[in-house]
């Protein structure tokens, strides 16, 4: 671990009030710098993840939203105390951009003071952060599209806050979570068992019960004789992640039990498969504040769920209809098959349909709740819908989808006297993949078991493990096939470790269906007694064909393999995409444009770019323009064409500006020159341009930078500090570096970013660098095309000889992004750069 | 296949600029090497090495390009240069160097390094023949041949985009007859 200190405190000459002055400039200078150097970090390290291969979560682009906001406002403030008040514009500039990120954010802010509730004819979508986006997107289909959905209220995300804060409930949640191993049910279990309970004893505060009555009596008053149901309404539900069917539900609440199942819904986001759910998405509960609707019940003759898209196959120009008679959690719940209609988008002709055996269907109890009666036997074979009712159904489904831009997946119920209602609409999970066109042949396969419904498309092998409660999950092995005969509440905790879910009951429609396709587990529903699958020897989930074959057959699974394109339909892929719109284009290139001004910066990386160049010319010039020479400190006069502006930190400016100019042979900075050395002995590459003077601008120049591609370089130094910021090109280096007679208190740091080629290029030449600097003996970490390095400890002589090695090595990379085409031409640099440093296998570093 | 042949314009059988190779006019005939032997083009399944490589300013502006005989030629030691190029039937022909006998294998090695540390702006082909985005594809066969250029850059919008190699006009020309 290298530790830094000041270099100030090493050679502190004789008072002097001019040099205090300087000194003190230099202090925030050096506290920008350091600043800059953390966002340059992280707006690299969200443009590297944004290319796509690598990983990241929700909890990533939170923390790295936090970060850098945190380092821009930081930047600013420096950048006031070092300019004065003529930069406070930055802060407004800051918040705007702020306010646009806020926009973009599924989790919005905190939940802030707002009222405990909200008629549903009140809200729009717009306020899913404050009433979660259930309740948003009924209140948007009723109030902005005057659509049929039942009256009712929001109990907002502010109620749940107060209830928690009330009873002293988040710390002590958090701490249960922080402990939890989401990966052992058992755990899972025993920390929801405790959480639930502390909730479930908390009592709901006065000022929050008294208006959730108030509200219900309104309620009442308006709509007599009707009953409700009390829903989950959790703020980032039905977005960003679906968390479909994770909460609870009260259909036909008794209304002295509605403050009992108000807390049992806030309890419900800690079931364990609600826990399981949030923790294996990196969710931290803080995001996901619950609200709650309490909306008039429909006495449903049938119900179900409307898909505007095929889920599995979004080419197709249908959408479904799913239907069950009585209320629709019979469906969702995947306890009933549904009938389904098929309907051509462009027409509303039917073009399909399968119309299930009904047994049972889920009813209103008069005593409150609901109770599954037996389908009369005339009903049993006869479509739930009539034909008119499922085309009604379509053309609201896609007057729905119009309104929102995307696909949806809406849930819907039809009274007795033939009324429909909307009762949720949410963006429709649908999993993009092409069905390989290669054709395999299973004629020689023994099939177990055929006739199944994708649920959600691929192939697996593994071992059958059947399950039937939640009591069976504990001990299901990893990469099992998993199989039952209808879902049930539970089976997302064992999602992340699964081969394959075939079952008996159900279809895509169910909230499983939902949940498989998030967690892209090839599922088939409609297979006869899977129970009985053998479980002695492997078998083959073919969840494109709906078939279960005997044996291993890994040929299928990889022919069968979805052609995911890993994030294109991933929502949280979009989310960084939309978000970096917001933080990283640098739009201000150029410090003589006359756009160079901070009403300009539309971005972060803007501020940040802004306040740098402002920050050097405050240093150097007191705010002066660069370019008015006369307001130059010192500057280095060498052969090499870069023009080195430089702050002594232990010498006093000449008063003739003739005697500014500093030879390089007499820096009087040990650590300057030992680096000037080493550029000026690799040579400069390029001294004229040959004799051809046409050229031809391309798309991957710059506008803006052809006046000054490469700007000015700044240094301040003393007889033994340097840091030394250094356009060339369109890259930038900073080098910095304490060398005393004191090894233990001397370092180098390097930092580079940038470059004219394209991002791959450059992230090669960091490679490259990164390579000779650890052969050098730097610890060094990269982001994208951003590295930073450092090392410590070093005698003088070795101090010397590294930062002669810089020197040239920050020469010979000079534009080689240009040429780094490959990673073979890359690792060709490496060593031939390797063998001119001294710095090949075998040989003794520099 | 000729009613698709109407419709194929430079700019579909292009390859993109930042997916081609390209170093800065300074870099030497040596790192050339390296960007012709390092690099692979993979164009509709195909690989191949590239037998072109465009050359920018610091600006990033297309200058000229490289073939392998401007190398070739490039490489030449000072020693074999006595007389024009265009006396002499090939490069490094030996037919009219009266010194070559006088040369020892290892001066003629030397002499080549020495060579291969010179600039390629010094040998390139300033860039005077482009098509554009647009034109189609038997334009670009025109241009081609007319110019005896196996590689043209493309232009659209006045900037340069990409560049379209006579093995990928030929492979879509083919198309016609297969």
């Amino acid at each position: 671990m290298v530790r830094f200190r000041d270099p100030r405190k090493s050679s502190r000459p004789k008072e002097d009030s001019a040099l205090d002055a300087v000194r003190s400039k230099f202090a925030a200078f050096l506290a920008l710098l350091e600043r800059h150097h953390q966002a340059m970090t992280i707006i690299s390290d969200m443009e590297e993840k944004s290319q796509g291969e690598y990983l990241f979560d929700l909890n990533y682009i939170r923390t790295s939203v936090a970060q850098i906001r945190n380092c821009v406002s930081r930047l600013v403030d420096i950048m006031i105390e070092l300019g004065g008040a003529r930069y406070q514009i930055l802060r407004d500039r800051f918040a705007e951009i702020g306010a646009r990120i806020d926009d973009s954010l599924p989790w919005c802010r905190s939940t802030g003071i707002d009222r405990f509730t909200l008629p549903l004819a009140e809200i729009g979508r717009e306020q899913a952060c404050s009433v979660g986006s259930k309740n948003a997107q009924m209140g948007e289909m009723k109030s902005k599209l005057n659509l049929p959905v039942p009256d009712g209220f929001a109990i907002t995300a502010w109620s749940c806050r107060h209830f928690r804060e009330v009873n002293d409930l988040n710390d002590r949640i958090s701490k249960r979570l922080a402990a939890v191993n989401f990966l052992e049910y058992d755990d899972l279990v025993r920390i929801s068992g405790e959480i639930q309970s502390m909730i479930n004893r908390a009592p709901i505060p006065d000022d929050l019960a008294e208006a959730i009555h108030t509200a219900y009596r309104e309620l009442a008053t308006n709509n007599p004789g009707a009953r409700f149901a009390l829903r989950s309404s959790a703020l980032g539900e039905d977005s960003w992640f679906s968390f479909a069917g994770q909460y609870a539900t009260f259909l036909n609440v008794q209304p002295e039990k509605l403050l009992e199942c108000y807390r049992e819904i806030l309890a419900s986001k800690f079931t364990p498969k609600a826990i399981y759910y949030l923790l294996s998405h990196s969710l931290v509960e803080d995001d996901l504040a619950m609200g709650v609707g309490l909306v008039e019940m429909i006495d449903a003759r049938a119900a179900g769920v409307l898909y505007t898209r095929n889920p599995v196959n979004p080419e197709s120009t249908q959408l479904q209809v799913h239907a069950v008679l009585g209320l629709g959690k019979s469906l969702v719940d995947g306890r009933c098959d549904p009938d389904v209609f098929h309907i051509d988008r462009a027409n509303m002709e039917i073009v399909g349909r399968t119309t299930a055996l009904k047994d049972i269907r889920l009813v209103m109890s008069p005593d409150g709740g609901t109770v599954e009666e037996s389908v009369p036997d005339e009903e049993r074979t006869v479509p739930c819908l009539t034909d008119d009712q499922a085309r009604r159904l379509a053309e609201l489904g896609v007057e729905i989808e119009t309104h929102y831009n995307k696909p949806q997946d809406i849930e819907w119920a039809i009274d007795h006297d033939g009324r429909i209602f909307l009762l949720q609409t949410r963006p429709l999970k649908i999993v993009s993949t092409e069905t390989p066109s290669e054709p395999i042949d299973v004629s020689g396969f023994e099939v177990l078991r055929s006739g199944g419904v994708t649920v959600c498309p691929g192939a697996a092998v593994g071992y059958v493990y059947p399950v039937s409660s939640v009591d069976d999950l504990p001990g299901v092995p990893d990469k099992a096939i998993l199989v039952t005969r209808q879902p049930f509440p539970g089976l997302v905790t064992v999602m992340g470790r699964i081969a394959a879910i075939v079952t008996e009951v159900g279809g895509p429609a169910t909230h499983l269906g939902t949940i498989a396709r998030e967690y892209r587990i090839p599922t088939i529903a409609g297979i006869d007694e899977p129970q009985t699958l053998p479980r002695k020897t492997p078998v083959t989930v073919d969840a494109i064909e709906g078939a279960v074959y005997a044996g291993a057959h890994p040929e299928l699974v990889e022919a069968r393999q979805p052609d995911y394109d890993l994030f294109a339909d991933m929502d949280i892929f979009r989310l960084l995409e939309d978000l970096l719109v917001h933080v990283a284009p640098l739009h201000l290139v150029q410090p003589a444009d006359p756009g160079f001004v901070p009403e300009n910066c539309r971005t972060m990386h803007d501020i940040t770019r802004y306040v740098h160049q402002k920050a050097i010319e405050e240093m150097f010039y007191g705010g002066i323009r660069v370019g008015d020479s006369t307001q130059v400190f010192h500057r280095l006069k060498t052969e090499v064409p870069l023009t080195v502006d430089m702050i002594y930190l232990d010498r006093e400016l000449p008063k003739s500006p003739s005697r500014r100019e500093v030879k390089d042979s007499e820096i009087g900075s040990k650590p300057m020159e030992q680096f000037w050395s080493g550029l000026m002995s690799e040579g400069w590459p390029h001294k004229s341009r040959p004799k051809y003077q046409a050229s031809f601008p391309s798309v991957l120049g710059h506008k803006g930078r052809e006046s000054g591609y490469s700007e000015n370089s700044f240094a301040v130094i003393s007889r033994e500090y340097m840091v030394l910021s250094l356009r060339m090109g369109y890259h930038f280096s900073t080098v910095e570096a304490l060398s005393t007679s004191d090894s233990n208190k001397n370092y180098i740091r390097f930092q580079h970013k940038q470059g004219g080629a394209s991002l791959p290029r450059r992230i090669r030449r960091v490679k490259v660098i990164s390579e000779l600097l650890s052969r050098l003996g730097f610890v060094h970490q990269s982001k994208g095309d951003f590295l930073s390095a450092s090392i410590g400890h070093l005698d003088g002589n070795r101090m010397a000889e590294i930062l002669h090695a810089v020197g040239r090595l920050t020469v010979m990379t000079k534009q080689l992004d240009m040429a780094l085409s490959t990673d073979q031409i890359a690792d060709w640099y490496t060593e031939e750069f390797a063998k001119r440093l001294g710095l090949a296998a075998g040989e003794n570093p520099a | 296949m000729p009613e698709r042949m109407k419709h194929i314009r430079a700019g579909d059988v292009m390859i993109p600029l930042d997916q081609y190779p390209h170093i800065p006019y300074w870099f030497t005939l040596r790192q050339a090497m390296v960007e012709m032997e390092k690099s692979d083009l993979l164009v509709e399944g195909r690989q191949s090495l590239p037998r072109v490589v465009l050359i920018f300013d610091e600006r990033y502006e297309l200058m000229g390009m490289v073939r392998r005989r401007d190398i070739m030629r490039g490489l030449e030691p000072q020693v074999l240069k006595k007389r024009p190029l265009d006396d002499r039937r090939r490069m490094f022909s030996a037919e009219h160097a009266d010194h070559l006998e006088e040369q020892s294998y290892e001066a003629i090695l030397a002499g080549v390094i020495e060579q291969a540390e010179s600039s390629v702006g010094d040998i390139m082909l300033p860039i005077e023949h482009t098509v554009d985005f647009h034109d189609h594809i038997f334009r670009v066969v025109y241009e081609m041949n007319a110019s005896d250029l196996s590689l043209l850059p493309v232009i659209h919008d006045g900037q340069v985009v990409g560049v379209i190699r006579s093995v990928d006009v030929f492979r879509e020309v083919t198309k016609m007859f297969l």
